[in-house]
């Protein structure tokens, strides 16, 4: 307790800490809504059409708002960014309350695919530029726990509101208000960058720039776009052209990665239970854990991929996504192969090393990180909308491409075209990753590997920062 | 666009039973829904939206600069 205690009073770990309540609370809106549904569907006398665009239209606020969302957050602050995001959440859900029918319904979902588009982009820029590249992994692995443990949590907390008070209503009214406290830890805990924090210490700044760095730059150009010299930065940013940020094979490649990967993890934990029940013939509760073992490997998957990254692979970011694509692409086409009468025991392994396959790819864990060294930390809001703009435009089209797989037969659904597609996308994903640029060692890894270990030549335009 | 159930927890509440049998499942309009209630709903988010600005406003005032010109003093 006494060691927690101590690792809160930095000032990254407080900064760390809030980003994650955000992220936390970003998930357990995106997931609340679709845990009550069938609620509100019976109350609003919704059709399945009406259902699928309600879902639909929060999907397309988020996919649209992701090349707007990193400029607001590079050009406002994230600090601000966030505010706005967990404010809009607050506002949101409660007039969520007061829907009659399914348009209201609808346009509330896009207006919160839009509102909770900004939030990634400004979580993963404060990490960025708050922790050191040495543990930058480890503390981005964190941050993205949140996203694994929101889902798995909600239906425990929304439905039984629901049904002790008799309204689905009273799940938003309650839920709107855990962003106040939220609000209230930005106000007091972040600040954009940590030079400009006045209660961070001395010793504090020298782990997170280094003394060089801190020596070297003083400036006040917060975008490292603007910069014309290297003195005109703040410490731990470098000079990034716009041309560097958007004409960037890395970018290109992960916006692709991100697609493939997104389809593939929206479409298996959405329609997992509806598989178990209707494809395995599991009992309704089994059915519907096959989702929680998913993400439960999903959490598992994060809190490893910043420790092998940071400690093992020396800070090396792109071999997680490697393993990751693979992992993911072998047991879903493992998975494809179940049917009627498979042991429970083998459904729960496949899908618990799915998930946490899929939670190593450069949309699950370690983006942030990649982004701040293969650009800069100042660059991170920006490249990210695109790579997120990717994976979003891959979850918007898993649903309908999943439902037109699924088979019809006499047996009943057949999923194994649904799961081939996954396993493709894994597949699809994993090369996109095999082309990306590994920092540390100056080429590919798979380049790095197969050349025994030699480093390669690739530089960015202006010169990386000391660590 | 299919309809689908986009979370386990929604599967649960879906093939529990019929809906409309279930606790949890109002009237379509808010108001005979949250019936007499009514007032205090719309007082709790009047509220939190209250708190919401009070917190915007407080952080979009906030002005960012580098501590004693980059120069942090040890602490």
């Amino acid at each position: 307790m006494e060691a927690v205690l101590r690792l809160f009073s930095h000032r990254r770990y407080q900064v760390l800490g809030t980003a994650w309540l955000a992220w936390f609370v970003n998930y357990i809106d995106r997931t609340k809504t679709a845990a009550l549904l069938p609620l509100i569907i019976a109350s609003l006398g919704m059709t399945t059409r009406e259902t699928g665009q309600v879902l639909f239209w929060f999907f397309l606020g988020y996919a649209c708002v992701q090349p707007f969302a990193g400029f607001f957050t590079d050009l406002i602050g994230p600090k601000k960014m966030l505010a706005v995001t967990i404010g809009a959440f607050s506002v949101f859900t409660w007039t969520m309350a007061f829907v009659g029918n399914w348009h209201e319904l609808a346009l509330r979902n896009l207006l919160f695919g839009i509102a909770q588009g900004f939030e990634v982009t400004a979580g993963s820029r404060l990490t960025a530029t708050w922790f050191p590249p040495a543990t930058r992994g480890r503390a981005f692995a964190f941050h993205q726990t949140a996203y694994t443990i929101a889902p798995i949590l909600v239906p425990f907390i929304v439905v039984p509101i629901a049904q002790i008070t008799g309204s689905w209503r009273w799940s938003f009214l309650v839920v709107a208000f855990f962003g106040l406290p939220i609000l209230a830890a930005i106000n007091k805990f972040i600040v954009d960058r940590p030079e400009r924090d006045s209660k961070i210490t001395r010793a504090e700044l020298d782990v997170i720039f280094g003394e060089a760095e801190l020596q070297r730059k003083h400036g006040q150009v917060t975008d490292p776009a603007r910069a014309h010299r290297i003195e005109e930065l703040p410490p731990g940013e470098r000079i990034t052209p716009y041309g560097e940020i958007f004409a960037n094979r890395n970018v290109a490649l992960m916006f692709g990665a991100g697609f493939f990967f997104l389809l593939a993890g929206w479409g298996l934990t959405t329609w997992l239970p509806t598989y178990g029940v209707q494809q395995l013939k599991l009992p309704l509760l089994i059915a519907a854990s096959l989702s929680s073992i998913s993400y439960l490997g999903a959490l598992c998957g994060v809190l490893l991929s910043g420790v092998l990254s940071d400690v093992l692979l020396k800070t090396k970011r792109t071999p997680i996504w490697l393993l990751g694509g693979l992992l993911m692409a072998a047991t879903i086409g493992w998975a494809s192969t179940f049917r009627a009468g498979v042991p429970i025991g083998t459904a729960y392994l496949a899908f618990f090393i799915a998930g946490f396959g899929a939670s190593w790819t450069p949309t699950g864990t370690l983006f942030a990180p990649y982004l701040a060294e293969i650009l800069t930390p100042g660059a991170v809001g920006r490249s990210l909308g695109v790579v997120v703009l990717g994976g979003m435009l891959g979850s918007t089209v898993a649903q309908p491409l999943t439902a037109a797989m699924v088979v019809q037969t006499p047996a009943g659904p057949d999923f194994h075209r649904a799961f081939l597609m996954f396993a493709a996308c894994g597949v699809l994903g994993f090369l996109c990753c095999a082309g990306l640029i590994e920092p540390r060692v100056r080429r590919t890894y798979l380049g790095y590997l197969l050349s025994g270990g030699r480093e390669g030549t690739w530089q960015p335009t202006s010169p990386i920062p000391a660590a | 666009m299919a309809a689908h159930i986009a979370h386990s927890g929604g599967l649960i509440l879906a093939l529990a039973g019929p809906a409309t049998k279930m606790r949890g499942v109002g009237p379509a309009s808010p108001v005979q829904d949250f019936g007499p209630l009514w007032t205090l709903a719309i007082a709790l988010n009047v509220i939190n939206t209250i708190i919401v600005l009070y917190y915007l406003v407080r952080i979009w005032r906030q002005e960012e600069r580098p501590v004693t010109d980059g120069a942090v003093r040890p602490r």
